[in-house]
């Protein structure tokens, strides 16, 4: 496996990508922020459309940032810019995967945490937890997913579909995981119920993503040039 | 014993509808080479192994005393790459641009960066979506510049640029040129640019190096000449080809006159074009794109 021996430049890319998403980070974030407020207000109406525009933000966050950072990257021929660099192709798709997953994971973690605290410290009713946090999951599985593949082929097709079937995939599970007799029985419980069930489902979407980088990282690690 | 400033032997590098074979090619330090060739010839697969961006499937490259693509982190250090396909981050200025450059080479050159930033007349805080294709250009060349690489790698730098902005370019390069000690690479098709600049000449076409040579030698060694052929001679397009005269490339024939072009010039040819019946009227010296067109189509 690669040994980061360049880790220097693989640092100062990260920091680089950073800065071309700040801002737009941070408006997100003040988004997000907005939202968890709607959500607090604990009424079933301002909650849900809370909830739906939160998973909407989860994953334009995501979107946003495998395109830009990924994908945009060769299409604005800026990758040709960034050949030049004292760095390898593995030095840059280590850094690539590096500032996505940071990109991404912060503010997913951020997110979910001010709507477990918004729940917890609410009357809403805490048996939503286990369902809140297994979307999330579910978001953040898929977008390793797509990220995967912009990180893997470069493409904005291969990409933008996958992020499709993703985002069809998680009206299903939405839908199923309601239908689950260990879910929504205890939705409107006083506290979270993490049943066999729920735990099960929250382990196997670990594990997939888990899995999803790890496969991405080897596939990456045999790339031997740029192009 | 020469040192070179990049040195490929043997190369080989096959794609599905591409091929280079043997590919040998070597630039001695503080030399100007221009790679020349029609799209496709293969300059661009030979900037890319150059820059260990691309493994050939055989031979060996070695830039600056570093081993490609094994030692492509150390060599990019010294290696500055400029191509007509690079761009910058639209949404930053080129300050922030020149501020990432500084912070990924420690020689990075800020004085000399500002001197550049005058000389093409940018503006360090404008950002790059604002700019026209021929500032773009220039701010890559400050970017590849203000570092001060020992090999200069400059890929179709020109192309796309207007004619003004075309010579402003290649002056301020020429200037720049002379002032350093730097050894560099040009790839290009425009073969005015080439010869403007560089001190020695390198001829690729369909993967094959078809000439590499000094510009002076070279363009001396290429010559037409405008002649009358024997009162008998035959009219068929071949029968005006005087076989015992070497170093012939090309005839072409318009009645009793004849267009000779040779890569074999001295004074013995005009000797032996005379000695075959054909009487020169006159003899020109050929520019680097006439030669370059002769070159391909003897090729072909």
């Amino acid at each position: 496996m690669h040994t980061f021996s360049n880790s220097q430049m693989i640092k100062l890319l990260i920091l680089k990508d950073w800065q071309l998403v700040k801002k737009s980070l941070a408006a997100y974030l003040a988004g997000g922020v907005l939202i968890i407020g709607l959500m607090g207000m604990a009424t079933p109406l301002l909650f849900n459309t809370g909830a739906i525009l939160m998973i909407t933000l989860m994953i334009v966050i995501g979107a946003r940032s495998a395109i830009e950072l990924v994908v945009n990257e060769k299409k604005d021929q800026t990758l040709t810019f960034m050949m030049s660099l004292p760095v390898t192709a593995q030095d840059y798709a280590w850094a690539k995967l590096g500032a996505n997953l940071l990109l991404y994971l912060v503010p997913w973690l951020l997110l979910v945490a001010g709507m477990l605290l918004v729940i917890v410290s609410s009357p809403v009713y805490n048996g939503v937890i286990p369902l809140v946090v297994l979307v999330s999951v579910f978001i953040l599985l898929s977008y390793c997913c797509y990220l995967a593949t912009a990180l893997l082929t470069y493409s904005e097709g291969y990409t933008t579909a996958v992020m499709i079937v993703t985002n069809l995939l998680l009206n299903g599970f939405i839908i199923w995981l309601l239908r689950m007799p260990a879910i929504h029985l205890t939705l409107e419980a006083p506290t979270a119920s993490w049943n066999s069930t729920s735990l099960l489902l929250l382990a196997a979407g670990v594990g997939l993503t888990v899995l999803v980088l790890l496969t991405t990282a080897v596939l990456q690690n045999r790339k031997t040039s740029f192009l | 014993m020469q040192q070179f400033a990049f040195e490929m032997r043997d190369i080989s590098i096959r794609y599905p509808h591409f091929a280079m074979e043997n590919i040998s090619l070597s630039l001695p330090k503080g030399q100007v080479m221009g790679l020349v060739g029609v799209n496709g010839a293969g300059k661009s697969t030979t900037i890319r192994m150059l820059m260990g961006l691309v493994k050939p499937d055989a031979g060996q490259i070695n830039v600056l005393g570093y081993q490609l693509p094994a030692q492509q982190v150390q060599a990019k250090y010294d290696i500055g790459f400029a191509s007509d396909d690079m761009r910058l981050y639209k949404s930053q200025t080129l300050q922030w641009h020149m501020d990432f450059i500084r912070s990924v080479y420690p020689q990075f050159d800020q004085a000399y960066a500002k001197e550049l930033l005058k000389r093409f007349e940018l503006i360090g805080e404008q950002k790059i979506k604002g700019l026209s294709h021929g500032q773009r250009v220039k701010a890559c060349l400050l970017l590849v510049l203000a570092r001060r690489p020992k090999l200069l790698v400059l890929d179709e730098p020109t192309t796309g640029l207007d004619p003004v902005a075309r010579d402003e370019v290649i002056s301020e390069l020429a200037e720049i040129l002379r002032d350093d000690e730097r050894s560099v690479l040009f790839s290009s098709h425009n073969t005015h640019d080439i010869e403007k600049l560089s001190d020695q000449i390198a001829f690729l076409d369909r993967g094959k190096l078809l000439a590499l040579q000094d510009k002076e030698t070279y363009l001396d060694s290429w010559s037409r000449f405008r002649c009358q052929l024997p009162a008998n001679a035959n009219t068929g397009a071949d029968a005006a080809v005087p076989a015992n005269v070497a170093g012939v490339v090309s005839i072409k024939r318009h009645g009793q006159l004849a267009e000779v072009i040779t890569d074999q010039n001295s004074a013995g040819f005009a000797a032996q074009l005379a000695l075959a019946g054909f009487q020169v009227l006159e003899q020109h010296r050929m520019s680097l794109e006439e030669i370059f067109v002769a070159n391909v189509k003897r090729s072909r």
